[in-house]
């Protein structure tokens, strides 16, 4: 078994990209969710198909990447370290200020009433906390990436952390001159690990009580009536199929097969009762797939049809006016058919011949 | 209870015939898939009752007689080689992923018992009692529905044969998807560690209700997802071991993925191309691999291959409708219209319906992508690339000939799991906790 867990030096230029691509998404999430706590939540989503939701998980991902990097040595001191103390010190002000507002509307808009606050300054209060804990993980991103320099406020970061934080998590920097390397990777597979393992366990507890709450998606009622055998097969088809039921009761007392056929696009692609003809037992549904297919069956005489569309007698026309689109072709020959037919049970017709 | 006893002795006749399968022609059978002979078994069940139906009708018990075709001559060989023993060994060490399914079994079993009544399954999974009364032979249009691989649907008309319901069909479904998380399960304690093994089996099992639902339906995606992932698995077996075995079965079980639904050709022709590099690239450690080759082509076309030999036979395309045409003279054409383009607009539409619109999971597989890439951790980090390369390679081969579609796609859920669960491998490689406490009374130790 290893003892240590490694972290790579990663290279300046992919460790810069990555910081900038982090900057880039932490300066975007900021910006949408305050532009949209003075309009309404999801207004880029509707307007500008831009999700909120995706830069704010994606700068909590990259946030938490840049976290566990570690950073080339050059850039421990210098330019960059002055540059997050600037960034640091700004992101306390700028969360300050926010927390101020927050705490400022959300008091006000309690003493008065409701939308108090949007009526005077056409400012969501509700959605401004969310900027907040926007600007709350910049500001623990940026702790954190500048405990790993040189620059004096890594040492009140830590000293900060430690009034904080139990004595085993303690962050440490290298101007303690304690050589102990960070335990911050160990503390992000702990935390990665409990965040995990506790969403499995409750999404799986959560999800297996889902399965026995009835009337949801996973158990209708006519179902469990029918496992339980409340109702039967005959019961089940007449509550579901009820424009095809009486056809199917009729193929089952037929004593010979019987071969049907259907020119009805509800009952060959688009309709659900078209589905009943699984259940038949002495009848088969003659498998029209296409026009070509079709023409195997016109001009012939004493055949039985399914048609759950009825007669429309504005629509009769003449074989030879078939026209337009597959739907409708099929349309109107169901329609030809039909009109002249004599009816057996409900969608169940004989065509004798023309 | 009696469709369930039938059910049980057909998967027990399974079980025997792919045990002597496996070991006849493949030999050694890994330790993670010693719970997966039976569906090498159903597979070859299929393959002769496919035979059959050339000559017999379904109203024919013929299922019966193959049953005993093939189980008498493997019976002996099956108890000389401890089957049994083995199987029990197996069972024993992965008995709490089987506890978590028990709970969910009376919720199956209701699903399970209803009749046909989601769409596909109603208009061509399953056949009506005219087709089983009636139908002497195969019926070898130029529909599409006529012509497609059907290896489940066969299984599933083998079974309502002999029990005249389809509830066993349904059951015989979850089994298939049972078996490739318990087959999971065991392979990842294995290689991995038990923590991150029970977190994927729970997340997948219970992952939004899904597969557990689609598993019952009548329609074959999450069977072909479970033959899919088996296949996967062994396929890392083999990338992390270099045992040729494992190559074997992966190929297997991907010939049952592609006689179960032509999305599996994709999967199939990826995991042939990186591992045609591999053998390749290792071909001299080695020994025969003409006779390997050889004995998994044959495998692959006994399990699943031989529905596009038919299609070949039939219609001059093995694929059809797709790509080549036909030798009638109007070939059927199907439109993928319905299903989302690969492009980058759709992007992260695509991204929600693989986490079934959670907004937590995209999170947590960005960042535990990211804690594996960086982690100098060998064997997760080159499973996790291989994923990403696997699903690169998939969406080069299908985008100009189908866009996205949820149920098309469900071993890139299985898959985007895998990932999420992949850093808890670090508790099997260090134990963090001693490792701070350790740090923590060094420091002490040092201040003193």
């Amino acid at each position: 078994m290893q003892s240590k867990i490694k972290l790579k030096i990663v290279p300046i230029n992919l460790y810069l990209s990555i910081i900038f691509i982090y900057l880039a998404f932490i300066f975007l999430t900021l910006l949408l969710s305050f532009i949209e706590s003075f309009t309404y939540s999801g207004f880029f989503l509707k307007h500008f198909h831009i999700s909120l939701n995706f830069f704010a998980s994606a700068s909590l991902g990259i946030g938490l990447l840049v976290s566990i990097m570690r950073p080339p040595n050059q850039l421990r001191r210098g330019r960059w370290a002055d540059f997050l103390g600037s960034l640091l010190i700004f992101n306390l002000g700028f969360l300050l200020a926010l927390f101020s507002l927050i705490l400022a509307v959300n008091i006000l808009e309690s003493l008065n009433y409701e939308n108090f606050i949007f009526s005077k300054i056409h400012l969501n209060p509700k959605l401004i906390i969310k900027v907040g804990f926007i600007e709350l993980l910049s500001l623990c991103v940026n702790s954190v990436l500048i405990v790993r320099t040189e620059h004096p406020l890594s040492l009140k970061v830590v000293r900060f952390f430690k009034l904080l934080s139990p004595k085993r998590f303690i962050l440490k920097s290298k101007t303690d001159d304690i050589n102990v390397p960070s335990i911050i990777p160990g503390l992000t597979f702990i935390i990665y690990s409990i965040v995990l393992l506790a969403f499995t366990i409750t999404g799986s507890l959560s999800s297996a009580y889902k399965f026995y709450e009835k009337d949801k998606i996973f158990l209708k009622d006519n179902e469990l009536k029918y496992a339980l055998r409340d109702i039967n097969i005959y019961q089940w088809i007449e509550i579901f199929f009820p424009k095809t039921k009486d056809f199917v009761n009729w193929c089952d007392q037929q004593v010979s097969p019987v071969h049907l056929v259907s020119f009805d696009p509800q009952i060959l692609w688009l309709n659900y009762e078209g589905l009943s003809r699984v259940f038949l037992t002495n009848c088969t549904i003659e498998n029209i797939y296409s026009e070509n297919r079709s023409r195997d069956y016109i001009g012939r005489k004493n055949i039985f049809l399914v048609s759950i569309t009825p007669c429309e007698k504005g629509l009769v026309i003449g074989k030879d006016e078939l026209s337009g689109s597959t739907m409708e072709y099929f349309r109107k020959i169901n329609n030809y058919y039909i009109c002249r037919s004599a009816q057996i049970v409900q969608s169940l017709y004989f065509y004798e011949s023309e | 209870m009696s469709n369930l006893f039938i059910l049980f002795l057909f998967t027990v006749c399974c079980e025997i015939i792919g045990h002597r399968v496996a070991t006849l022609f493949i030999g050694k059978i890994p330790h993670f898939l010693r719970g997966t002979t039976w569906l090498l078994g159903l597979g070859i069940v299929v393959f002769f009752y496919f035979l059959s139906h050339f000559f017999f009708p379904y109203s024919f018990p013929t299922i019966f007689y193959i049953l005993l075709f093939l189980v008498i001559p493997s019976i002996r060989n099956y108890f000389k080689t401890k089957g049994p023993n083995t199987l029990v060994v197996f069972i024993k060490k992965n008995i709490l992923p089987l506890i978590v399914i028990l709970v969910m079994l009376p919720q199956v079993f209701v699903k399970a018992s209803q009749p046909p009544y989601v769409w596909d399954e109603m208009a061509y999974h399953y056949i009506s009692p005219y087709s089983l009364n009636f139908e002497k032979t195969w019926d070898m249009g130029s529909s599409l529905t006529q012509n497609l691989p059907r290896l489940l649907d066969t299984a599933y008309i083998s079974l309502f044969s002999l029990t005249k319901t389809y509830s066993v069909a349904r059951i015989l479904q979850f089994s298939i998807f049972a078996t490739f998380l318990i087959s999971a399960h065991s392979f990842l304690k294995q290689k991995f560690g038990a923590i991150l093994a029970i977190a994927y089996f729970l997340l997948t099992f219970f992952y939004g209700g899904n597969f557990i639902l689609w598993s019952t339906f009548g329609y074959v995606d999450v069977g072909t997802m479970a033959f899919v992932m088996i296949g996967f698995f062994s396929f890392l077996d083999y990338l992390f071991e270099r045992n040729m075995n494992s190559l074997q079965f992966s190929f297997a079980f991907l010939g049952m993925a592609v006689g179960v639904k032509y999305s599996a050709l994709t999967q199939f022709i990826v995991i042939l191309i990186i591992s045609s590099y591999l053998v390749f690239k290792n071909r001299r450690k080695h020994s025969k691999i003409l006779r390997n080759f050889l004995v998994t082509g044959g495998l692959f076309l006994i399990l699943g291959g031989y529905w596009y030999i038919k299609n070949l036979m039939t219609t001059g395309n093995p694929i059809y409708p797709f790509l080549f045409g036909c030798r009638f003279n109007v070939c059927e054409t199907l439109s993928l219209g319905y299903t989302l383009p690969f492009t980058i607009s759709n992007i992260l539409a695509i991204f929600s319906q693989i986490f079934n619109k959670s907004s937590f999971l995209p999170v947590m597989f960005i960042v535990s992508s990211a804690l594996i890439l960086i982690l100098a951790l060998r064997k997760i980090r080159l499973m996790v690339i291989i994923i990403f390369l696997f699903v690169a390679m998939e969406i080069i081969l299908v985008r100009d000939i189908s866009g996205f579609e949820a149920r098309y796609f469900f071993h890139w859920q299985a898959l985007a799991i895998l990932v999420i669960v992949a850093p808890l491998s670090i508790f099997a490689k260090v134990d963090i906790f001693r490792l701070i406490r350790n740090r923590n009374r060094k420091r002490v130790r040092d201040a003193v």
